[in-house]
């Protein structure tokens, strides 16, 4: 997408969907603001797709999202933007998340509709000028504007009131955002100051030129940020709580976040800040692959289903970013497939628990059992994404999980010892994953019998649909993968030559 | 002009499509009658059947070539995956084995599932499935695809063991199952990875079909040459460790027995050579790669013979006749692993081929007394069954005698063995093989006198068995009197056809010697369980030993279940108070610093001007700091 007129009609559009919405077009009537928010997520998804695919001129599956950094156009004002490979796979990514949780929040928001559909809408275009500014201000302004969106979403439409842990998230998000800030600020002045045009892709191309210590402030900046929205270690507590107490419908959210902290890591701590990301991979490469086992022992012997799933989330987020720290092509592409599998999978599983818990009335799991027998359709469903989770072949799962071994063992790095012994350690973690996630489902499906006690019912139509459009996505990309691939292997091609230059 | 190629893929996709047209149907909900599943299925069977025949056929004719095809199947990141098939002699004999067995277990599926009318569909789903895979895998042209194939067979066999989901002990056992599955199947995934990488290195090597089993030799001799040899060791290791846990050899033996309560045909099949002896084809497959290495042999040598021998006494202390079977099937693999581990390569599938037959005719003859007498499988609650049903008792005593190398396929097989040993004068193993020996045939002889000896002991009446029932344990039985003999008359040209020239007379001293043993072990059980002239030794400590199933549950639970929870519960302590404090810090700080503020607060104009210089000093303080530190502010 290199037209500017697009881009912003692409990145604006929610935003004026949301104010219609907000600003009381619909009045209150439930139906049509629902009806409204859905058709368009629909149309802004199949708008999506026709932008970042169909306007390839060279339609083959391997060329698509084939933009780079070089093809920009630029504002006037000097205000340049537009979507790279990453970025514009990533708002496909996104939007087709919203469109599903909107499909979910049919009969999940009961109240406060007009605010929900509207602030999920202003959330999804402050992503989506996220992912594809080009300048400081904007990107600091849009990364500002999510957070607050997410703080009000999740303080009105969580199950209970959590008020403190959403603060806390808030609170470091704006922490990490305010420092980043003043690390641009400070970028923004050398930059006029060498007479460089001060914008994204400027300082993308001359980072290297500035001081250590300079760089050093900007990648912990940055590091910062990613490191609250993935999260790692440390900055997981206030998003364990919110994936607690979340319900289907915000899934969208925690899963939009995870996206764009991998984005800002893979974007601006790998790829611009290239020099310092070289120092830090072995201790970012610790830490997550300490994440990956960590987190999986946690869900596994956690009680409640919903917090046991938010540790298993970050435990599989960690995979993403162990595969980076090996800084090889087939590792950055194991990891972008990773998490674009892995973000459809847990909104798929996450709908599954969240469904379960519905039925059962808590998210307790000994109060849980013997679902198959009630929910066919639902287990059937349940135990694809599960499989699809723990990398069985013909699933995404599998290719992301593939890629990332592979990758770990092509990195020119490390000595193979240090290599033999990461991946042995990865291998547990997936081990462990798969683990919790056939506990977890032979605990809800099968064991004793909690249904009779609580109206039991089987999948709802919408849920069915869309829980099948996420099965079949997985599935297709488990299939054919090279669908992404191979736009994916020219992105990772260009940060790996950045790397050798 | 047949094109042998085109049936093959025919052959593959049957069993698929059986299966796929059958899941449709239930989820159409589209009635269609019990004997509908039944009849597509067994079509499907028969069909693959006489093309496997077919195969075998074409291979022989054509010996020395191999049938090769392959079709490229996606590209991840500039790796291409292929579907392939590479049908050699090995796979032609698989093939024909895995193709029969599951003739024989449709024949005998019906009558049995029309017991209690459970999933009959999902029955025949899951095993048109695990056909499926069986043959991709039996028949795949690269590593990655037997992976991919071996991790499909581990799902479906999660499937038969939760079968009968409504039971806790099923639950419980299908997930270790999993477990076990699932925790060597990233052990092979791993390994494959790294020697798919480390072996496509080179120019000349990347574009060969990736991890073709054609060129492994070449792949593995490249690898060899360009890797450290500890690395190379360790994948060699870990491929090794993935195909003994697929062969449930010591300590993941519990693998097979957990899955006893899937429904019996189905189990009949776990336990034949068909599955267990995936492991051993998988190690077949590579041995070009682990030939490499000899040292790693030795892990299958020691493996093998311990599974072997603590199979067998676990064998004696059970009751149950699946359980039975299942540690029979455990041993005998664990033999045939053993002599995999001395590099007789043809020995090897001779044992598990010959071992195989008998243990499919024992089992599938012990189901059909559980569906004579009304699933009764315990066999203290048995007996006298000899005259009720004269065959099966006929065709235990066949597979027993087989098994036990008395006479028949069993004693080829295990005469080639000793034969082999006694002349590269491993006497250790010698005698611990009829050690096993003397084991096997005292176990299988005191189930057969407890099942068809003395006074029946159960509450049903015994009930007449189906012929179709009937049907396939005489071709059981007929295979498993001949087959060795066969094998052992044109050994030349069958050997041939596995590739292995080396053909060694077994030698008449040891023969006798181990008919010697095994007839030792016949006289003991008959002392014991028939003339009562003696009492059975009890040794407590093996007994108990045998009862816990050496620890080897415990170990598992350890493994994969308990020590992670106690971990896990650990962490939970970790998470919940340290982290909870460390996280209260800045709350706590932020606090002391209000506080602080507010009694501190300056009374006088001048005291706040005073604080405004001492903020504006330490700012300027940084900033020399860090212009001195990098020399200028760019």
């Amino acid at each position: 997408m290199d037209n500017f007129p697009n881009i912003v009609i692409f990145t604006l559009m929610p935003l004026f969907a949301g104010v219609l919405i907000f600003f009381g077009l619909f009045k209150n009537n439930t139906i049509v603001i629902r009806r409204f928010a859905k058709y368009f997520s629909s149309l802004y998804f199949i708008y999506a797709a026709f932008e970042f695919f169909g306007r390839n001129t060279n339609s083959e599956f391997g060329s698509i999202f084939t933009n780079s950094f070089y093809i920009l156009s630029k504002y006037t004002g000097g205000i340049s933007s537009g979507f790279d490979t990453i970025g514009s796979i990533f708002a496909l990514l996104v939007s087709f998340l919203i469109l599903i949780c909107f499909i979910f929040a049919k009969s999940t928001i009961n109240l406060k509709q007009r605010l929900f559909y509207s602030f999920v809408l202003f959330f999804e275009s402050a992503i989506m000028t996220l992912l594809s500014s080009q300048d400081f201000c904007i990107f600091c302004a849009a990364a500002l504007f999510s957070s607050v969106c997410a703080y009000v979403l999740i303080f009105n439409f969580s199950s209970r009131k959590i008020e403190k842990e959403t603060k806390s998230y808030l609170l470091l998000n704006s922490f990490a955002l305010f420092f980043l800030c003043s690390a641009f600020a400070l970028v923004y002045a050398i930059l006029k100051l060498n007479g460089i045009e001060a914008n994204i892709l400027n300082f993308a191309y001359s980072s290297s030129e500035l001081s250590g210590t300079i760089q050093l402030i900007l990648f912990l900046a940055f590091l910062l940020l990613s490191a609250v929205k993935i999260p790692f270690f440390g900055f997981h507590k206030p998003m364990s709580e919110i994936i607690k107490n979340s319900n289907t419908a915000l899934a969208c959210i925690f899963l939009s976040e995870f996206i764009l902290g991998f984005f800002i890591f893979i974007k601006f701590n790998m790829y611009v800040l290239k020099d310092i990301f070289q120092i830090f991979t072995p201790i970012i490469a610790v830490l997550s692959i300490f994440n990956l086992c960590y987190f999986a022992i946690l869900a596994i012997g956690e009680k409640d289903l919903k917090k046991s799933f938010g540790y298993f989330c970050f435990s599989q987020s960690s995979i993403a970013i162990c595969a980076l720290c090996s800084m090889s092509i087939e590792g950055i592409c194991g990891a972008i497939f990773q998490c674009i599998s892995q973000s459809l999978i847990l909104l798929g599983l996450f709908a599954c628990y969240c469904f379960a818990s519905q039925i059962f009335k808590t998210t307790k799991l000994p109060f849980m059992g013997a679902l198959a027998t009630y929910a066919p359709k639902l287990a059937a469903l349940c135990f694809i994404l599960s499989l699809a989770a723990a990398g069985i072949p013909f699933t995404s799962g599998f290719v992301a999980k593939f890629l990332c071994i592979l990758g770990g063992f092509s990195t020119q790095i490390y000595s193979q010892n240090i290599i033999w012994i990461c991946n042995l350690f990865i291998l547990s973690g997936f081990t462990l994953s798969a683990f919790y996630l056939i506990k977890t489902f032979q605990n809800i499906f099968f064991g004793l019998d909690e249904c009779q006690s609580h109206k039991t019912t089987n999948l709802l139509r919408h849920r069915f649909f869309a829980l099948s459009a996420v099965t079949f996505c997985i599935i297709i990309l488990g299939i054919v993968p090279h669908i992404l691939t191979g736009a994916i292997t020219k992105y990772a091609d260009m940060v790996v030559s950045s790397f050798l230059m | 002009m047949i094109d042998v190629l085109a049936l093959v893929y025919i052959m593959i996709f049957i069993p698929f499509l059986c299966a796929v047209t059958l899941t449709m149907l239930k989820l159409t909900h589209f009635k269609i009658p019990h004997y509908g599943n039944f009849t597509l299925s067994l079509i499907s069977s028969i069909f693959t059947f006489i093309i496997s025949i077919l195969l075998l056929d074409y291979t022989i004719a054509y010996q020395g070539y191999t049938l090769e095809n392959n079709y490229p199947i996606c590209i991840i990141q500039n790796i291409p995956l292929y579907f392939g098939i590479y049908a050699d002699n090995l796979s032609s004999i698989f093939i024909l084995l895995l193709t029969f067995m599951f003739l024989i277990t449709n024949i005998f599926s019906y009558r049995y599932l029309l017991q209690n009318r459970q999933g009959f569909e999902r029955f025949y789903i899951y095993i048109n499935f695990m056909q499926f895979f069986l043959l991709c895998f039996f028949i795949s042209s690269n590593l990655t695809q037997s992976i991919v194939f071996l991790m499909g067979i581990s799902l479906i066999e999660y499937l038969f063991a939760n079968f009968y989901f409504q039971k806790p002990q099923s639950q419980i056992n299908s997930k270790k199952v999993f477990e076990i599955n699932i925790f060597s199947d990233f052990i092979l995934l791993v390994a494959t990875i790294a020697f798919l990488y480390f072996s496509t290195l080179a120019p000349d090597t990347i574009n060969i079909p990736t991890l073709g089993y054609n060129n492994i030799n070449s792949l593995g001799l490249y690898s060899f040459a360009s890797l450290n040899p500890v690395i190379f060791a360790i994948i060699c290791i870990l491929f090794i460790v993935g195909a003994i846990i697929k062969s449930s050899q010591f300590p993941f033996s519990p693998k097979t027995y957990l899955t006893s309560l899937a429904p019996n045909p189905a189990f009949s099949f776990i336990i034949s050579p068909c599955v267990l002896s995936m492991g051993i084809f998988l190690l077949l497959r590579l041995y070009p790669i682990l030939n490499l290495t000899p040292a790693v042999f030795e892990i299958l040598k020691i493996s093998g013979i311990i599974t072997a021998i603590i199979a067998a006494i676990i064998a004696l202390k059970e009751n149950n006749m699946k359980n039975i079977c299942s540690w029979a099937a455990v041993s005998q693999t664990g033999i045939a692993i053993c002599a995999l581990g001395f590099k007789m390569y043809g020995a090897s599938i001779f044992y598990t081929l010959c071992a195989g037959f008998g243990i499919a005719l024992v089992s599938y003859t012990l189901d059909t007394i559980s569906y004579s007498t009304g699933s009764q499988e315990n066999i203290k609650f048995l007996g006298g069954l000899r005259e009720k049903l004269p065959l099966a008792a006929t065709a235990f005593l066949i597979g027993s005698v087989s098994l036990a190398g008395f006479i028949f396929s069993g004693f080829y097989s295990r005469a080639l063995i000793l034969g082999n040993l006694f002349n590269a004068g491993n006497f250790i193993y010698i005698i611990l093989l009829l050690f096993c020996s003397f084991l096997t045939a005292f176990y299988l002889f005191r189930t057969y006198f407890r099942i068809f000896e003395g006074d029946y002991r159960g509450t049903i009446e015994p009930k007449r068995v189906s012929r179709a029932m009937n049907f396939g344990i005489i071709i059981l039985l007929i295979l498993c009197i001949f087959f060795g003999f066969f094998f052992n008359n044109f050994a030349g040209s069958i050997f041939t056809l596995l590739g292995y020239n080396k053909f060694c007379a077994s030698n008449p001293f040891v023969n006798i010697f181990a008919f010697l043993v095994s007839a030792a072990g016949y006289y003991l059980a008959y002392n014991i369980y028939f003339a009562k002239r003696l009492h059975s030794l009890r040794i407590k400590f093996l007994r108990k030993l045998a009862s816990k199933h050496f620890y080897m549950d415990a170990f598992i639970n350890i493994l994969f279940n308990d020590g992670i929870i106690f971990i896990s519960k650990i962490l939970a302590f970790f998470e919940k108070y340290i982290l909870g404090f460390i996280y209260s810090i800045p709350n706590l700080i932020t606090r002391i610093i209000s506080y602080l503020t507010v009694k501190f607060e300056p009374k006088s104009i001048k005291a706040q001007f005073f604080a405004i210089i001492l903020w504006l000093v330490l700012i300027l303080l940084l900033t020399s700091l860090l212009y001195f530190k990098t020399g200028v502010i760019r």
